[in-house]
């Protein structure tokens, strides 16, 4: 009985689903970037069963050179009805089940990515992920956003589930924990980090001995620590922040497809779900204010800031802007920014940067009563 | 179903995380550890030269390219890259990143030989395909394997 009201909330809890809305509209984006890749392959390797190939499947459930084709074409249709918003969840599940399916019979193809990406798919289609129908459209009202919440769970869970792997894994590798192998990675790829703009003499430190037994063993702590920080709400926001500098760093130093920026779009769906329960009030009056006001409501994918101009109150009428947090209390401002970087996800980096300099700084925050 | 069943989504999910953590733990018998999200999981390379056993002594086939005569006694021509087509298994004589592992690759070197001496089933002289593989796995010193085909009797007149 105690089990069975345990998992009643977790398995019986509703979201608001507007916040995954850019979550399946990127995972959609990374499908049709995949399926593409696949058809331009087809059309200059050939049909991969006319070459060597490891298939996990017997012959006969390896599908001929019209049926492949017919496939390819089908995950292309699928992912474009991901991003649009129509049918989306069965198109996101029936979207994984052929990528399950094309690595199964061609395990060339493997790429941790590619299967994680399906995982995600497939996860991300239990949930109410088809609420923000299109970038372009009007978000639903009310109860047509809300819905089951244990599907958001499942991804939070995979998430974590991908990094304590990755991360285990490196732990019990020797060469893994003394650095050996990020020592030489970091000199394979110095010159395509180079050519990203990672300076020089930065990469010549990093890739010494001993930075780079550093940076591995840092690297190990971070994904294995990164579920538990991310499983707490206190911690959650900060470990997001060091996820995303973590993620940054190894795409501008490795070459890893999609494995970033996969990552970085499941960040979404640790996102609380409260639409518009901040609140941006900017001087119609200052152009200032008015672009910033403008950037936000272009960036703000989550829907997390309800964007208005300003309204007679009692606050300093130098203020352009200010921002109502979810508790009630306001910033301006240093502290107002550092606030719209961490609702915004393109502005998202700079929000630990930018809250630790407000936090130096005094005056930031008005009085809540006014 | 998983929409209105509290137990459907109790078992799925339960059903689901078990076999991931399940196909995270066994990760390393399978090649590129599939399904283990074994990222960046080493850093080794790998370089191998083509070889051909023709009356027991090996011919090097540096390109990847040869000529034999079939049962019939005509010359006939050969190539790996028109079976094997992925660069990382094509590359004869450079020192290439295997970016799944050293074990991984031998392993696909391995499937891509029979693969490739079974395709050239016309070659009636060469008895065998070998690969001689040179694997550095992290920087530590090189090991060198040999993979050989299946055999095949001399069948050429």
């Amino acid at each position: 009985m105690r089990l069975d009201r345990a998992l009643r909330g977790p398995l019986d809890r509703t979201v608001d689903g507007t916040f995954l809305g850019p979550v399946r509209v990127s995972l959609g984006l990374m499908l049709l970037l995949q399926g593409t890749v696949a058809a331009r392959e087809l059309t200059t390797q050939g049909y991969f069963g006319d070459a060597f190939h490891v298939s996990l499947l017997p012959d006969a459930l390896v599908p001929s050179r019209s049926g492949y084709v017919a496939l390819i074409a089908l995950r292309c249709v699928l992912a474009a009805l991901v991003v649009l918003g129509a049918r989306a969840r069965e198109a996101l599940a029936a979207s994984a089940l052929v990528v399950f399916y094309t690595l199964s019979i061609n395990t060339l193809d493997y790429h941790h990515n590619r299967y994680a990406l399906a995982c995600y798919a497939l996860l991300l289609s239990l949930t109410p992920c088809d609420r923000w129908l299109a970038p372009a459209a009007p978000s639903p009202a009310g109860a047509a956003r809300v819905g089951l919440a244990w599907g958001v769970s499942l991804c939070q869970a995979q998430v974590c589930l991908v990094y304590l792997a990755s991360g285990g894994s490196k732990l019990l590798d020797p060469d893994w924990r003394s650095g050996a192998v990020l020592h030489e990675r970091l000199a394979w790829y110095a010159p395509v980090a180079e050519a990203r703009g990672v300076p020089h003499g930065l990469l010549a430190a990093l890739s010494a001995p001993l930075a780079a037994s550093a940076l591995a063993k840092l690297a190990v702590i971070t994904e294995l620590s990164l579920p538990a920080l991310l499983a707490s709400r206190r911690t959650r926001a900060a470990a997001l922040a060091w996820g995303v500098w973590f993620h940054l760093l190894i795409q501008l130093t490795s070459r890893v497809e999609l494995f970033g920026a996969l990552t970085l779009t499941m960040y979404g769906v640790f996102v609380t779900g409260d639409v518009r329960a901040r609140a941006l009030r900017y001087d119609p009056r200052s152009r200032a204010a008015t672009a910033l006001a403008a950037v936000v409501r272009a960036t703000d994918w989550f829907a997390r800031f309800d964007v208005r101009a300003w309204e007679a109150d009692a606050l300093d009428a130098r203020r352009h802007v200010v921002v109502v947090r979810r508790d009630g209390s306001r910033a301006t401002r240093l502290a107002a920014l550092a606030m719209l970087a961490r609702g915004l996800p393109v502005f998202f980096p700079l929000w630990a940067p930018l809250a630790l300099t407000a936090s130096l700084g005094r005056g930031s925050d008005v009085a809540t009563e006014a | 179903m998983l929409e209105t069943s509290r137990a459907a989504r109790g078992l799925f999910a339960a059903a689901w995380l078990a076999a991931q953590a399940a196909l995270a733990l066994t990760a390393g018998s399978r090649p590129a550890a599939m399904g283990g999200f074994r990222m960046f999981s080493e850093a080794s390379t790998v370089r191998y030269e083509l070889f051909r056993e023709v009356r027991g002594a090996l011919v090097p086939v540096p390109t990847g390219v040869w000529t034999a005569k079939d049962a019939s006694g005509t010359v006939r021509r050969y190539s790996w890259r028109e079976r094997v087509r992925r660069p990382e298994l094509c590359t004869f004589g450079v020192e290439l990143a295997a970016s799944y592992g050293a074990a991984t690759q031998l392993e696909r070197l391995r499937a891509a030989l029979d693969d490739v001496f079974l395709d050239a089933s016309g070659d009636a002289e060469t008895t065998r395909l070998v690969l001689v593989v040179t694997t550095r796995r992290n920087h530590h010193e090189p090991e060198t394997a040999r993979l050989e085909s299946f055999a095949r009797p001399h069948r050429a007149p």
